[in-house]
C-alpha cells in the first residue's frame, strides 16, 4: 500500500507519462489513465481512516499534511468512481477527438491528482493548493470543447478565483488569528471564539469556494456555458466529480467547523447562517429547474439541472440533521453517477450526430437503444423516482425539511422535483423519441467500450436503489465522525421519525407494475411506424422537419410565464463591462498622446503630496 | 576591484563602437566576466573612488543587498544576451552601457553619483525604447524621464543642503525632519517614473508595447529590479522607513488601477505592460509595510515577476498566430502566466502567499483584499490571452527560434522549481532584505565604525 | 533671491511642457528646467562676499564659496546636454517618420495606423 502523497505524485507525474503515451497512441494513453484511476479507486476503498502524512512546509512554521477522514474517503470514493468510469469511456471516445487529445488526458490525471489532495488535506492551505491544481487542470480542459467554450473557460476561472480567493483570505485570517490552520484545531478555536461577526465571516468566506464550485446561486452563471461547451466526455467528470469538490468544501465549512454549536439556533435547531445557505440552495433549485426547462441545448439543460441538484445537496447538508445531512451526502453520490450517465449518453449522441441542439435530433431510440436506456435510467434517478437511488436521497431531504417544519423550503424542493420531470423529458422526447430524421438513418449505437461504463452505472443506480447499505454505511461513519447523530438504517430500511422506507418492498412493487405494463404492451396491438413527412396537414405535405419538430417550443406554455426573467448572467456581464469602462477610464487618465499629460501628473502628484504633508 | 564591474562593460562598449556587429558576441562574455568577478569579491567591502574616503569621496558599497541585486541583474543581462536575435545591430553596445550604469546604480553609495547613473541608465533606456521605430514613444519617455531625473537631482542636492553630505550613510546619520519631506518627495518623483508607479507610468504602454522583445524584456526586469533596489535603499536604509506610508498608498492604487487597465487592453503587449506596472505597485506596497517578512516577500515577488516577465514579453513579441506549432514556447508562456496569477506549484504562488502572510502579520487587511481582488482581474485577462493564443484558428504561424524556445523553457522550469523549492530565490531576497534593513551595519561598513 | 529665479524658471519650463503642442518646444522647456535646476544648485553654494574656490597666491585663505555644487553642476550640465542631444536626434527620427512635429498631427497619424 503506497502512501497518499506518493499516489498524488503518481498522478501529477503520471500526467506527463499520459501525455507522451497519448501522443504515441491515443488508446494506449487513455488505458493508462483508466488503469491509474481504477487503481486509485481500489486504493481508496481499502484505505484505513485516520492515516496521516506530512507533506511540505507551507511556511517555515506551518506544515502541510494529509489525513484520511471518513468524509474525505466518502467524497474521494465517489470522485474516483466517476473518474474511472469516464476514463474508461474516453478510451474509445478519444479516437474521435482530432486535436488536443494528449493534453486532454494529461490534464485529466492532473485534475484527478488535485482532487485527491483536496479530499485528504488536513488543513486549509493544503486544501487550497490542491484545489487550485484541480481548478487549473479543469480550466485547461474546457477550451478544448466547441467555440463557446473559450469564453466559458475564462468565466469559469474568474468565478472560481473569486470563490477560492475569498476562501484564501479567510484561511490567512484564521492563520493570523489562531496560529493554526488544521481543520481540527481551527474548529476548536472557532468554538471558543467570542466574536460572532468573525465566525460569520470565516464560515461564509470558506463556504464561498464551495458555493462557486457546486454552482449555487448567485455564483452559478459559469455553469451553463462551461458545461455546455466543454469536451463532451469531460462534462461528465466535470459535473459528476469536480462540482463535488464544492460540496466537500461546503460540508467542511458547515459540519467540520461545527456551525450548529458555534451559533445559536434560529429555527428548529438550524442557525441563521445555515438557514441563509438553505435559502441559497432553494433559490438554486428554483432557478436551475426553471432555466433548465427553457434550454434547447441538451448539455446546457442538464447544466442548469446541476445547479438545481447542487441546491438539493446544499439544502441537505445545511440542515445538519442526521437524516438531512445523510440525504445531502447520498445526493452527492447520486448526482455524481447521474451526471455520468446523462452526460456520457449525450457524449455518444453528440459524437454520432455532431450536434447538441435538441430540435435537430429525434427518434434516436431506434438507432441507439442502449444509450437511450442509460439516459432513461439516469433521468429517472435525477427526477427522484423509485426504485432508483436518486429517490432515496431526495426522500431523505424532503423528510428532514418536513420534519423541521420548513414548509416553504420543502414546497420549493417539491416544485423543483416536479420541474425536473418536465426538463428531463425534453431531451427524452426531442432526442430519443419522436421521428428519426433522414440524415440520422445510418447512425450506429455506441461502441461496446463506451457502453460498458454507461450500463455499469445504470446497474449501480438500480442496485443501490434496492440495496443502499454500502453507501449508507459510509454515510453513517461520516456522521459519527462529525458528531452528527448517525442515521438509523437496517440495510434496506431507512428509519426516520416520520416512518421508514423499505427499498425492497418498493422495488418489488415497481417491478410488478413494470411487468404488468410490459404484459399489456405485448398484448395490445403495436403502433404503426410512419415517417414524419408521410402525412399532410391542411392539405399540404410536410417538408420542413424542423418547423414541426417535437422540441420546438416544447414548454412554451410554461416559459411564457417568465419570459422576461432577471438574468444574473447579464448582471455579471455588466460588471465585466463596468470594469472594462473603468479600464478605459484609467487608460485614458494615464496614457496620453502627448508628454504634457505625463508632466501634468508629475505636477499633480507633487502638489497633492505637498499639500498633504505640510 | 568593485569598480571593474562598472569599468569593464563601459570600456568594452566604447572599444566596440567601431565593430558594432561583433558586440553581439562580446556581450555574454562580458556579463560572464562580471558574474565571475562578482563572486570573487568579498561582501561588505567598500571601495573609495580615487582614494577619497567616505563621506568625502564617492564610494562603491558591496553589502549583501547590493551583491545579490547585482547577481540578479547580471544574470538577467546574461539571459538577454543569450538571445541575440532580439538585439538589433548596435544595441549590444547599449546593453553594455546599460549594464555598466545599472551596476553603478546598485553599487554606489553616493546620492549624486546615483543621479548620474540614473541618467545614464535612462539615456540607454530611451534609445532601447526607440527600437522598432518607436521614436515617438521613446521621445515621450525621454521628456518625462528627464524631468523626473531633474527632480531626483533637486532631491539629491537638497539632501546635501540638509546634511552637508552626499554620502548615503552620512545622510542617514544626519537625518533631520525639516528637510526630509521635500527630499523624499523629490526622490520619490524621480524613482516613481522609473519604477512605474501609476500616475507617472504613462510612458510604459508605449515603450513596452513597441513590438520589440528586447525593450520590455530588459527594461521591465533588469532595470525595474535595479530601481526597486534603489528605492528600497533610499527609503528603507537611508530614510529609515520615512515616507513609506505614501509609497504604500501609491503602490495599492497602482496595483488595482493597472490591473483594471490591463484587463481592458486589446493588444497582448499592452496588457503585459500594464501588468508590469501593476506588479511594480504590488512590490512597492509590500516593501513599504517595512517588516522583515514583508520586504523579503516583496523582493521575492519581484524576482518571480522578473522571471515570468522575460518569458511573457519575449514570447509575446515573437509569436505569430497560435501556439499549436510552437507548443514548447506556448507551454512556457502559460507557465509564466500561471505563475504571475499565482497558481500553486508555480513560483508566483509562493510569493503571493508570503505577501499575504506578512501583511496579515502586520495587521494590514487592505493589501490582501486589494491583492486578491486584483488577482481575479489579472487571472481574467491572462487566462483570456492564454486561451486565445492556444485556441485560435490563425494559419500563418511562424516558428520561434530555437534558442528563444530553449531559454524560455529553462526559465519556465525554473519557475516550477522555485514553486516547489523556493529556497534559492528566498535566499536571494533574504539577503537583499538583510542588507536593506540593517541600517547600522550599512553605516558602519561605509563610514568605518564611526 | 536666486532661488526664486530658479523656481520661476522651473515653473516656466513646466508651463511650457504643459501647454505647448510642438515637440521641439518640449525640448526647449526641458532645457529651461535643466538650467533652472543648475542655477539652483549654484545658488546653494553661493555665499555673499566670498571668492571663487581657487587656491592661489592672491587667495591664500580658504575664504571660498562652496565648491562642491559647482563641481556637481558641471556633471549635471554634461548630462543635460547629453539628454538634449539624444532628444534632438529622436526628434529628427520622429520627423522622418511622421513628417511633422505637431503633437496633434502625430496623434492622428498614430490613430490611423
Amino acid at each position: 500500500m503506497i502512501s497518499i502523497t506518493n499516489l498524488i505524485l503518481v498522478f501529477l507525474f503520471g500526467s506527463l507519462i499520459s501525455y507522451l503515451l497519448t501522443k504515441a497512441n491515443k488508446v494506449l494513453g487513455s488505458i493508462f489513465n483508466f488503469l491509474l484511476t481504477a487503481y486509485a479507486l481500489y486504493f481508496l476503498w481499502n484505505i484505513e481512516v485516520g492515516r496521516s502524512e506530512k507533506l511540505f512546509n507551507i511556511f517555515s512554521n506551518v506544515q502541510g499534511s494529509l489525513t484520511v477522514t471518513n468524509l474525505g474517503k466518502f467524497f474521494s470514493l465517489v470522485s474516483f468512481l466517476v473518474l474511472a468510469f469516464v476514463a474508461f469511456f474516453v478510451i474509445d471516445w478519444i479516437r474521435f477527438k482530432p486535436r488536443s487529445y494528449a493534453a486532454f488526458n494529461a490534464f485529466y490525471l492532473l485534475m484527478a491528482g488535485g482532487s485527491l489532495g483536496v479530499f485528504f488535506a488536513n488543513d486549509l492551505i493544503t486544501l487550497y493548493v490542491f484545489w487550485e491544481i484541480a481548478v487549473l487542470a479543469s480550466f485547461l480542459i474546457i477550451p478544448m470543447g466547441d467555440e463557446s467554450s473559450k469564453k466559458a473557460a475564462v468565466t469559469y476561472a474568474v468565478m472560481s478565483a473569486l470563490g477560492s480567493y475569498m476562501y484564501l483570505f479567510a484561511a490567512f485570517s484564521i492563520l493570523n488569528r489562531y496560529g493554526v490552520i488544521s481543520f481540527k484545531e481551527v474548529s476548536i478555536n472557532l468554538l471558543n471564539e467570542a466574536s460572532i461577526g468573525y465566525k460569520w465571516f470565516v464560515i461564509l468566506f470558506i463556504a464561498a469556494a464551495g458555493i462557486v464550485k457546486s454552482g449555487i446561486f448567485p455564483l452559478h452563471t459559469w455553469l451553463r456555458k462551461a458545461y455546455g461547451g466543454s469536451p463532451d466526455a469531460f462534462t461528465a467528470a466535470f459535473s459528476g466529480q469536480l462540482s463535488k469538490l464544492g460540496s466537500y468544501v461546503l460540508a467542511i465549512s458547515l459540519a467540520v467547523f461545527p456551525t450548529v454549536k458555534m451559533f445559536s439556533p434560529l429555527y428548529q435547531g438550524v442557525p441563521t447562517l445555515n438557514y441563509i445557505l438553505i435559502w441559497l440552495g432553494n433559490i438554486s433549485i428554483i432557478l436551475g429547474t426553471f432555466m433548465a426547462i427553457r434550454q434547447n441545448d441538451m448539455k446546457q439543460l442538464i447544466a442548469y439541472s446541476s445547479v438545481a441538484n447542487g441546491g438539493y445537496i446544499l439544502v441537505g447538508l445545511a440542515t445538519l440533521d442526521s437524516i438531512g445531512f445523510a440525504g445531502g451526502l447520498f445526493h452527492v453520490f447520486n448526482h455524481a453517477i447521474i451526471s455520468v450517465m446523462v452526460f456520457l449518453s449525450f457524449a455518444v449522441v453528440i459524437l454520432r450526430t455532431g450536434t447538441s441542439k435538441i430540435d435537430e435530433m429525434g427518434g434516436l431510440i431506434w438507432r441507439m437503444p442502449m444509450t437511450f436506456v442509460t439516459y432513461l435510467v439516469g433521468i429517472i434517478s435525477l427526477a427522484g423516482i423509485p426504485p432508483t437511488s436518486g429517490f432515496i436521497s431526495k426522500w431523505m431531504i424532503f423528510n428532514t425539511l418536513v420534519r423541521h417544519g420548513m414548509f416553504v423550503t420543502a414546497a420549493i424542493a417539491f416544485i423543483g422535483s416536479v420541474g425536473s420531470f418536465l426538463y428531463v423529458f425534453r431531451p427524452l422526447a426531442g432526442v430519443f423519441l419522436g421521428q428519426l430524421k433522414k440524415k440520422h438513418y445510418d447512425l450506429k449505437e455506441a461502441s461496446i467500450i463506451m457502453l460498458i461504463p454507461m450500463l455499469l452505472m445504470v446497474a449501480l443506480t438500480v442496485l443501490l436503489g434496492v440495496y443502499p447499505k454500502p453507501i449508507l454505511d459510509l454515510i453513517v461513519s461520516v456522521e459519527t465522525e462529525l458528531g452528527i447523530k448517525p442515521l438509523e438504517h437496517a440495510g434496506t430500511i431507512i428509519k426516520t421519525p416520520l416512518g421508514s422506507w423499505n427499498t425492497i418492498t418498493v422495488f418489488i412493487m415497481f417491478a410488478v407494475g413494470f411487468i404488468i405494463a410490459f404484459i399489456l404492451y405485448l398484448l395490445f396491438p403495436k403502433a404503426k411506424k410512419v415517417e414524419l413527412t408521410n402525412q399532410y396537414t391542411g392539405g399540404e405535405f410536410l417538408y420542413n422537419y424542423d418547423l414541426y419538430h417535437y422540441a420546438t417550443g416544447f414548454y412554451r406554455f410554461i416559459e411564457r410565464l417568465y419570459d422576461k426573467h432577471p438574468s444574473f448572467e447579464k448582471l455579471y456581464e455588466m460588471i465585466g463591462v463596468f470594469f472594462k469602462s473603468i479600464g478605459d477610464f484609467v487608460t485614458g487618465l494615464i496614457y496620453k498622446p502627448s508628454p504634457s499629460g505625463y508632466i501634468f501628473w508629475i505636477s499633480i502628484v507633487i502638489l497633492i503630496l505637498y499639500w498633504v504633508r505640510w | 576591484m568593485t569598480a571593474l564591474l562598472i569599468a569593464i562593460p563601459l570600456l568594452t562598449a566604447f572599444l566596440f563602437v567601431p565593430f558594432k556587429e561583433k558586440a553581439k558576441f562580446i556581450l555574454p562574455i562580458i556579463v560572464l566576466i562580471n558574474i565571475v568577478l562578482l563572486f570573487n569579491l568579498s561582501i561588505n567591502s567598500v571601495e573609495a573612488m580615487g582614494g577619497w574616503k567616505a563621506p568625502f569621496g564617492i564610494v562603491l558599497v558591496l553589502d549583501s543587498a547590493s551583491f545579490y541585486t547585482l547577481l540578479v541583474v547580471n544574470i538577467i543581462f546574461l539571459i538577454i544576451s543569450l538571445i541575440p536575435q532580439i538585439t538589433e545591430n548596435g544595441f549590444s553596445i547599449l546593453l553594455l552601457i546599460l549594464l555598466a550604469s545599472t551596476n553603478g546604480l546598485i553599487l554606489t553609495g553616493d546620492i549624486f553619483n546615483s543621479f548620474v547613473f540614473l541618467e545614464i541608465t535612462a539615456a540607454a533606456a530611451y534609445i532601447i525604447a526607440s527600437l522598432k521605430k518607436n521614436y515617438y514613444g521613446a521621445y515621450k519617455y525621454l521628456i518625462v524621464g528627464s524631468i523626473a531625473g531633474g527632480f531626483y537631482l533637486l532631491g539629491a542636492i537638497y539632501s546635501y543642503v540638509g546634511t552637508g553630505s552626499l554620502n548615503f550613510a552620512d545622510i542617514s546619520l544626519n537625518l533631520n525632519s525639516s528637510f526630509l519631506p521635500f527630499v523624499s518627495l523629490m526622490l520619490f518623483i524621480g524613482l516613481a517614473v522609473e519604477t512605474k508607479i501609476l500616475p507617472l507610468a504613462g510612458w510604459v504602454p508605449d515603450v513596452y508595447a513597441s513590438g520589440s522583445p528586447l525593450t520590455p524584456a530588459i527594461l521591465g526586469t533588469g532595470v525595474t529590479f535595479t530601481m526597486m533596489y534603489l528605492l528600497g535603499r533610499i527609503f528603507i536604509t537611508i530614510f529609515n522607513g520615512y515616507f513609506l506610508d505614501v509609497l504604500y498608498i501609491f503602490g495599492l492604487l497602482t496595483l488595482i488601477l493597472a490591473e483594471i487597465a490591463a484587463f481592458r487592453q486589446e493588444k497582448l503587449l499592452k496588457a503585459l505592460a500594464f501588468s508590469s506596472i501593476a506588479q511594480a505597485g504590488l512590490v512597492l506596497s509590500t516593501i513599504s509595510l517595512n517588516t522583515y517578512d514583508a520586504i523579503k516577500a516583496g523582493y521575492f515577488h519581484l524576482l518571480n515577476d522578473a522571471t515570468a516577465k522575460i518569458i511573457l514579453f519575449v514570447i509575446a513579441a515573437t509569436v505569430v498566430g497560435n501556439f499549436m506549432k510552437n507548443k514548447t514556447a506556448g507551454i512556457s508562456f502559460s507557465i509564466a502566466s500561471f505563475s504571475l496569477i499565482g497558481f500553486p506549484i508555480f513560483a508566483g504562488f509562493r510569493s503571493k502567499l508570503l505577501i499575504l502572510q506578512s501583511s496579515f502579520e502586520k495587521g494590514d487587511y487592505l493589501l490582501p483584499t486589494v491583492l486578491l481582488f486584483s488577482t481575479i482581474i489579472e487571472a481574467a485577462y491572462l487566462l483570456k490571452w492564454n486561451v486565445r493564443l492556444w485556441h485560435n484558428e490563425n494559419e500563418e504561424t511562424k516558428q520561434i527560434p530555437w534558442n528563444i524556445v530553449l531559454i524560455t523553457l529553462i526559465l519556465a522550469l525554473l519557475i516550477i522549481f522555485i514553486g516547489i523549492f523556493p529556497d534559492l530565490y528566498l535566499k536571494v531576497s533574504e539577503n537583499i532584505t538583510d542588507g536593506l534593513m540593517n541600517y547600522k551595519a550599512y553605516v558602519t561598513t561605509v563610514l568605518g565604525g564611526m | 533671491m536666486v532661488y526664486y529665479i530658479s523656481f520661476i524658471l522651473i515653473g516656466i519650463g513646466i508651463y511650457g511642457i504643459l501647454t505647448q503642442k510642438n515637440l521641439f518646444k518640449f525640448l526647449v522647456s526641458l532645457t529651461i528646467i535643466d538650467t533652472a535646476i543648475n542655477i539652483f544648485i549654484i545658488s546653494l553654494g553661493y555665499i555673499e562676499g566670498k571668492d571663487v574656490p581657487i587656491y592661489s597666491k592672491y587667495t591664500p585663505v580658504a575664504n571660498f564659496v562652496d565648491p562642491l555644487p559647482q563641481a556637481l553642476v558641471l556633471t549635471a550640465i554634461v548630462i543635460g546636454v547629453g539628454t538634449l542631444a539624444l532628444g534632438a536626434s529622436l526628434l529628427v527620427r520622429v520627423y522622418e517618420k511622421y513628417e511633422t512635429l505637431e503633437v496633434e498631427e502625430i496623434a492622428v497619424k498614430e490613430a490611423r495606423k
